[in-house]
């Protein structure tokens, strides 16, 4: 990948970044006025500022990787989170998504690294990659709940993508955020039966987790 | 013995397969999670749709007993009404367009739960100081029209009066769960009819046990020839809502929620990708043979001289939410059974041999014929609310 293809990916996605915004503003404010445009979505005004925070979050991702990303791992996930956040905008906003969408997804794979490395960066971070997916499943879970679970789900989700972060440099600080970002939610939204199942497989997951921590140098 | 390369090998080889195994299943788990998002599992009664059932006693004047109608029972909660209202005035018509034409063919189902929001109309006018007093189909034609209730100030002395049946209106749902084995004593039965001011209209309890029978073996083969019926199963599923968006949007219809299963099942349900039409028809079946009619403690049927007089229907709709209403404030709980009653129609208007008719006649007093019919018995769990229309989307 030649420098100027990835500045002009970088240049892509701050732009796909900045309408998202824009269209999460449009979303929230003029929502229901466009069904035909935004998607016809029963709440509007919530969707709209999930999108502006997620197009938020496309901006940083973009920002890290345009200043350099020294690592391989920190780079590919900078842009899968972009990829994420494009393709779940798709869900948000409706056709007001076409022009940001797609510039996102385009900017991201300009300056996506080499099949090699991305795949070296799968197989190294799978795991922790795998919690900080079961985080955003709670996440989402927790977004249409009432507000006792909507509270644990958040910050349970928020816990364990954290803890995902911090398994090689602190895991017994790991340990206790995967035990406190699943058990509180399984137990206050048991009765949805998928929180359970991420308590299980974060359970599961914790081990090989836990174990890399120790073997692999920080 | 392995060598330690092929041991490594083998050891690469199980890490690999459970971290594609662990993969696989945190995909799995993200579109349940989905799921779990889309129907509201964790939701399911705290957003717009659900509303009109916590804020109907809020509204004063006209406007406020409107809010009290648009929560009595009707057809599919198709809601067929629209209200024209002014401070002396409302007028309720039926709308069209919310007909389910094959199960309603002759729109008695229509007129029924037009019926039953004028008797909730009563309540809440009277609980709002009003004195109101019902025309039936005033301009003498059955044009979409049905009734004008007239908005009298009620006698100082008298005042507001926020009857018991009043305040059942917002806990008042269509449970279609189990019921539990105590039995319902005859004396029970006969608290919750009354009658008054509602003539031509009776309701003739079935709780022998042979006549049980006989009118469980009609529900079960109504309730499948409705779904061997195309029309009539494709007309039904159009008003089946199956995600949380849907039942937002449309703020009506039927939705798992209420469809009376255990929580456990409940949820199942919502995790699985939504059923289709022949899907729903065989679970409806299924409930009406194994839960339905399995653990109904009594059928009611509402009778009347003539079934097919418009204002006769409407009045038997008062009595029917009345019913309702009275059973919900003893702790009773009731279910609306219409698939007899809808093959009957069904068959009159396409000119078919008539299946059911005599049958159920022979269950009923001479003389009378059948207009809606119903079961009873003690909740198990608490019924869950329908979606409602807000009442600026019904009234003008």
């Amino acid at each position: 990948m030649s420098t100027h293809t990835s500045r002009v990916g970088s240049v892509l996605t701050i732009t796909g970044a900045a309408l998202g915004v824009s269209t999460g503003i449009v979303q929230a404010v003029f929502g229901s006025q466009i069904p035909e445009w935004s998607g016809a979505k029963a709440e509007p005004l919530p969707l709209g500022i999930l999108t502006i925070a997620l197009s938020c979050m496309a901006a940083t991702a973009a920002l890290v990787v345009r200043r350099g990303a020294n690592r391989p791992t920190k780079q590919v996930a900078m842009l899968a989170t972009v990829v994420v956040v494009a393709l779940v905008c798709f869900t948000t906003v409706g056709r007001l998504w076409l022009v940001p969408g797609p510039l996102l997804l385009l900017g991201a794979g300009l300056q996506t690294p080499t099949v090699t490395e991305v795949w070296t960066v799968v197989r190294s971070e799978a795991i922790p990659a795998l919690v900080v997916a079961l985080g955003a499943c709670e996440l989402l879970m927790a977004a249409g709940a009432t507000p006792l679970p909507m509270i644990v789900g958040g910050l349970g989700g928020a816990a364990l993508v954290t803890g995902a972060t911090l398994a090689r440099t602190h895991p017994r600080i790991c340990a206790a955020l995967l035990l406190a970002g699943t058990v509180p939610f399984a137990v206050v939204a048991w009765t949805a039966l998928v929180p359970l199942l991420v308590l299980v497989l974060v359970a599961a997951l914790a081990a090989p987790l836990l174990h890399r921590s120790a073997t692999m140098p920080g | 013995m392995p060598t330690p390369e092929s041991g490594l090998s083998r050891r690469r080889f199980l890490a690999r397969a459970l971290t594609g195994g662990a993969t696989i299943a945190v995909v799995g788990t993200g579109g349940l999670s989905y799921r779990v998002f889309d129907t509201a599992v964790l939701d399911p009664h705290h957003r717009d749709a659900y509303d009109p059932w916590t804020t109907w006693r809020e509204a004063p004047g006209p406007l406020g007993a409107v809010a009290a109608a648009i929560l009595a029972a009707n057809p599919h909660n198709t809601q067929p009404w629209t209200f024209r209202v002014t401070s002396q005035v409302i007028d309720v018509h039926a709308d069209p367009a919310r007909r389910v034409v094959a199960l309603d063919p002759l729109g008695r189902e229509t007129h029924i739960g037009l019926g039953c929001a004028l008797e909730n109309l009563v309540l809440g006018a009277q609980a709002r100081g009003l004195d109101p007093t019902v025309s039936l189909l005033p301009d003498g034609s059955d044009d979409g029209w049905v009734a004008s209730v007239a908005l009298g100030r009620a006698p100082a002395a008298g005042g507001a009066r926020a009857s018991d049946l009043y305040d059942a209106i917002g806990d008042r749902h269509s449970d279609r769960g189990a019921y539990g084995d105590e039995a319902l004593t005859a004396q029970t039965l006969s608290l919750l009819v009354d009658t008054a001011g509602l003539p031509g209209v009776e309701v003739h309890w079935i709780t022998e046990r042979p006549a049980m029978e006989s009118m469980s073996t009609l529900m079960i083969e109504a309730a499948t020839a409705v779904t061997e019926d195309q029309q009539q199963s494709r007309d039904g599923f159009v008003w089946f809502r199956p995600d949380d968006d849907e039942i937002q949007r449309h703020r009506d219809g039927l939705t798992l929620d209420g469809q009376g299963m255990s929580p456990a099942v409940l949820t199942i349900a919502k995790l699985i990708p939504a059923s289709s039409r022949t899907a729903g028809d065989a679970f409806w079946v299924t409930q009406t043979r194994n839960v339905h009619t399995a653990t109904a403690k009594a059928y009611g049927v509402i009778t009347v001289a003539d079934a097919g007089d418009p204002a006769t229907r409407l009045t038997g709709g008062r009595l029917l939410q009345r019913v309702h209403l009275t059973a919900t404030s003893h702790g009773v709980a009731m279910q609306h059974m219409n698939q007899i009653t809808e093959r009957i129609d069904r068959d009159a208007s396409t000119g078919s041999v008539d299946q059911f008719s005599a049958r159920l006649q022979a269950l009923l007093p001479p003389g009378t014929q059948p207009l809606a019919s119903f079961r009873v018995g003690h909740p198990v769990r608490q019924a869950r609310l329908s979606p409602r229309r807000a009442v600026d989307e019904v009234a003008t």
